[in-house]
């Protein structure tokens, strides 16, 4: 998911994922249902680390579908569409609410040999709402149609489940268009209703074990945009801004059998144009299995 | 699976991947391009339209220039045809870039001055004092703004009817009319003195008074677009030593105003005039914490037009918090703001014009360029257009101003911290609205002038003035007053224009 699209935005969190070596069998569906509560109450302005109290905490929660289809057992399809919402605990600014972007993953396992394997994802995301994108903080998106390739390399012990996943990605973002006709950016004014908003990229390592009813690991994440501007002083944040986040987090899932629970907690320690935000997210599991007996 | 049908899986992903990146635009914008145009007029009797900022267009003379046959004369038209016989890409750009109108251009530039000094000024935030502002790097506020592009636009047009009054008198022939092709089309008037330079230098100075740690960018630009009517064949360079001679002396007429109009005492102490204010509930900032307004007595800066006649327009007294008036304005803000449909956001958006942003009164500039440029005037009748339109929405906000620091209204949301705004509240008491004001001035003179937009004005006109209801940051009394005021106002310099000779 477009984690750098999310940072002053909402962290909406994935749950039976893009970014994992874990794949349904032909005809299993995973269906997962997710809330997302992420809060920040100091941010990066550019690199100044500060806090607003005309926003005091900021709070973004989010519910969403995310299924998880096999088509075989090494070409899975992960779909999501998540409705967001924002609000403040100070000051005046509206909150914002709505159905957010539809995301489809392709996620095909490309090599495999013993515990060591190669997988290429694909996914990209269109808005499915009329939201209001420049509102930031309060925006619950950017309006951005999204296209994302990523290389996930996995190492999983056989005996004791133990696994080691890294991977990293290019985003491409498509230009947005803006109720305004003219906007500042890089000190620059463009007399236009067209923005141009950075692509990203990201990169991620995961430790953990996955075992046949449970998984567990830990996680670091790094996303950021390849280009755009700062925050200027006392200013609001703009699609156009270079967010970067380093995130920490756990993950936890337990399915015993065709209904399970995850969880995920992640932190962001380090950042520039972004809130330093604590996360969490809890989703139940069901699978569908239409396999013959 | 075989080891080679891993590998060709491997690499079709990486290719699917790779085509699916590929297929995507990268991102550039596009601002489109203006169009060239040939002025639709030139004037002749231009030199005689009244001006602003000099008492008599004779106060500045403009000596007679050498006889096209003298030998210093060809040597520089020589010049400049070898110039274009030998012009750069950089120099075609600039030529290009400035070829669309120097009024307009400069208009361009101190609107993108206005909006990257437009920010929130930094306090301390234990005492919610300023931190001591630069004054080399200042906040570019509603006032500040309007005050800017009124002596920006005024400059541009006494020292562009200087320049016409000697082209007529002299009459030295256009480049065009001695055998070369200007590389872009202009106006078919005198050439000497340059009109190109004289924008340029009195651009470059007004703005460089304002913006003081700009100075090389704005001398750069202004060096550029003096240079540029050599390169595109449109002048010679004494024509442009005489454009940039006369426009100094105007510029010193402007920055002298601009000293002795009363803005620098804009921020001085204000709490005595809120002790006074003849209101029930007073004004206070919602900021957390409680911020200073950034210059609360810009409503005494001296005005453009008649000071007796515009103070007659000063809004009256508005609703007293406590009168069902006022409780019903509230509640309608309220509902407004709780009700509020996707397009009523597009439109406060749209006009909201707060920080970062060239201010309601730069949108109404960029109006402005759209009708000058469908209308072709030439640069003196571009320059009167926004000298018009911006000393009208300089009063205006002065005027505004001092409704503001004299009954400090509060906001919506200071009564009713339910009101959530679509925009970030402005710091500063609510009546009157200066988005009605200036948007109904705006549309007054513009409908004067380019009476064929009446219609469309009409809509971009409503839409301002309604956006601050939509965003929910003004009443709808604040508001029917601001119109009032800036009707007013928008008469005075539409009867100005009636009279000041330009037919």
């Amino acid at each position: 998911m477009m984690v750098c699209a999310a940072l002053l935005l909402p962290a909406v969190c994935q749950a039976q994922m893009p970014h994992d070596a874990i794949y349904m069998n032909k005809n299993a569906v995973c269906v997962a249902g997710l809330y997302g509560h992420s809060t920040w109450s100091q941010y990066w302005e550019n690199s100044f680390k500060r806090e607003n109290l005309n926003i005091g905490t900021h709070t973004t929660q989010s519910v969403m579908v995310m299924p998880a289809i096999g088509i075989s057992k090494r070409v899975n399809v992960i779909l999501s569409l998540p409705y967001v919402w924002t609000s403040t605990s100070a000051g005046n600014l509206m909150g914002q609410r709505g159905v957010q972007d539809l995301s489809a993953w392709l996620k095909v396992n490309a090599f495999q040999r013993g515990g060591f394997s190669v997988h290429a994802i694909v996914g990209g995301s269109l808005p499915m709402g009329n939201y209001v994108p420049d509102f930031q903080p309060m925006s619950i998106g950017m309006q951005c149609r999204t296209l994302t390739g990523r290389l996930l390399l996995n190492y999983k012990h056989p005996a004791t489940g133990l696994y080691v996943t890294t991977h990293g990605s290019y985003g491409w973002r498509s230009n947005i268009r803006i109720d305004r006709d003219a906007y500042l950016a890089d000190d620059r004014m463009y007399n236009v209703n067209q923005v141009s908003v950075p692509n990203t990229y990201d990169a991620a390592l995961r430790v953990g074990v996955l075992r046949r009813q449970w998984q567990a690991e830990a996680f670091t994440e790094r996303t950021a945009c390849l280009s755009g501007d700062y925050i200027r002083r006392n200013d609001m944040p703009f699609p156009t801004n270079n967010a970067k986040a380093t995130i920490v987090g756990f993950y936890a899932k337990v399915q015993p059998r065709n209904i399970g629970v995850n969880a995920r907690v992640g932190q962001v320690i380090d950042g520039v144009n972004t809130g330093q935000s604590t996360s969490y997210t809890v989703g139940l599991l069901y699978l569908f299995n239409w396999k013959k007996p | 699976m075989t080891y080679t049908s891993m590998v060709r899986n491997l690499c079709l992903s990486l290719l699917l991947a790779g085509a699916g990146l590929t297929g995507c635009k990268e991102n550039t914008i596009s601002e489109g391009v203006l169009p060239y145009f040939e002025p639709s007029t030139t004037d002749p009797d231009g030199g005689t339209w009244r001006t602003v900022l000099l008492s008599s267009v004779s106060t500045i003379t403009v000596p007679a220039p050498t006889a096209i046959t003298s030998d210093a004369y060809q040597a520089e038209l020589t010049s400049v045809k070898n110039g274009i016989l030998t012009s750069t890409p950089d120099q075609n750009t600039a030529v290009n870039y400035w070829g669309q109108g120097g009024v307009v251009r400069w208009n361009q530039i101190a609107r993108q001055l206005v909006a990257k000094y437009n920010t929130a000024p930094v306090y301390n935030d234990a005492t919610g004092q300023y931190l001591t502002v630069d004054p080399n790097a200042p906040v570019a506020s509603l006032p500040f703004a309007t005050r800017l592009y009124a002596l920006l636009s005024a400059a541009q047009y006494d020292a562009l009817v200087v320049a016409w009054r000697a082209k007529y008198q002299y009459n030295r022939p256009s480049l065009n009319r001695q055998n070369i092709v200007t590389r872009v089309p202009v106006a078919d008037v005198p050439s000497y003195p340059s009109e190109g330079a004289a924008i340029a230098e009195a651009s470059a100075q007004i703005l460089t008074y304002f913006f003081p740690n700009e100075i090389s960018y704005i001398a750069a630009k202004a060096n550029e677009h003096k240079q540029s009517q050599l390169w595109a064949g449109i002048n010679v360079a004494s024509d442009v030593r005489a454009g940039e001679a006369l426009a100094a002396a105007v510029a010193a007429v402007a920055l002298n105003r601009a000293r002795t109009d009363r803005f620098s005492n804009s921020t001085d102490s204000w709490a005595a005039m809120k002790a006074k204010a003849p209101y029930d509930v007073t004004w206070e900032s919602l900021e957390i914490p409680s911020r200073l307004p950034v210059v609360p007595l810009a409503g005494r800066v001296k005005t453009w037009f008649d000071s007796t006649t515009v103070a007659r327009l000063a809004p009256a007294a508005p609703p007293l918090t406590n009168t069902t008036a006022f409780q019903t304005a509230l509640a309608e803000v309220r509902a407004t703001a709780d009700s509020r449909t996707r397009d009523q956001w597009a439109t406060a958006d749209y006009w909201n014009d707060g920080l970062a942003t060239y201010t309601v009164a730069g949108h109404w500039n960029l109006i402005a360029e759209q009708l000058i440029q469908e209308d072709r005037q030439n640069e003196l009748r571009s320059a009167r257009t926004y000298a018009l339109l911006n000393r009208a929405l300089h009063d205006v906000t002065t005027t505004g101003w001092q409704a503001k620091y004299t009954y400090f209204v509060p906001r919506p949301a200071q009564l009713d911290a339910k009101i959530k705004s679509s925009v970030l509240m402005p710091n500063n008491p609510a009546y009157v609205s200066d988005h009605a004001a200036t948007s109904a001035a705006a549309n007054t003179i513009l409908t004067y002038l380019f009476p064929a937009e009446t219609i469309w004005l009409k809509k971009q006109s409503d839409d301002a003035i309604i956006s601050t209801l939509y965003a929910g940051t003004q009443y709808r009394f604040s508001i029917d007053a601001g119109v009032q005021l800036g009707t007013g106002i928008g008469t005075l310099a539409t009867n100005w224009g009636k009279a000041d000779g330009a037919k």
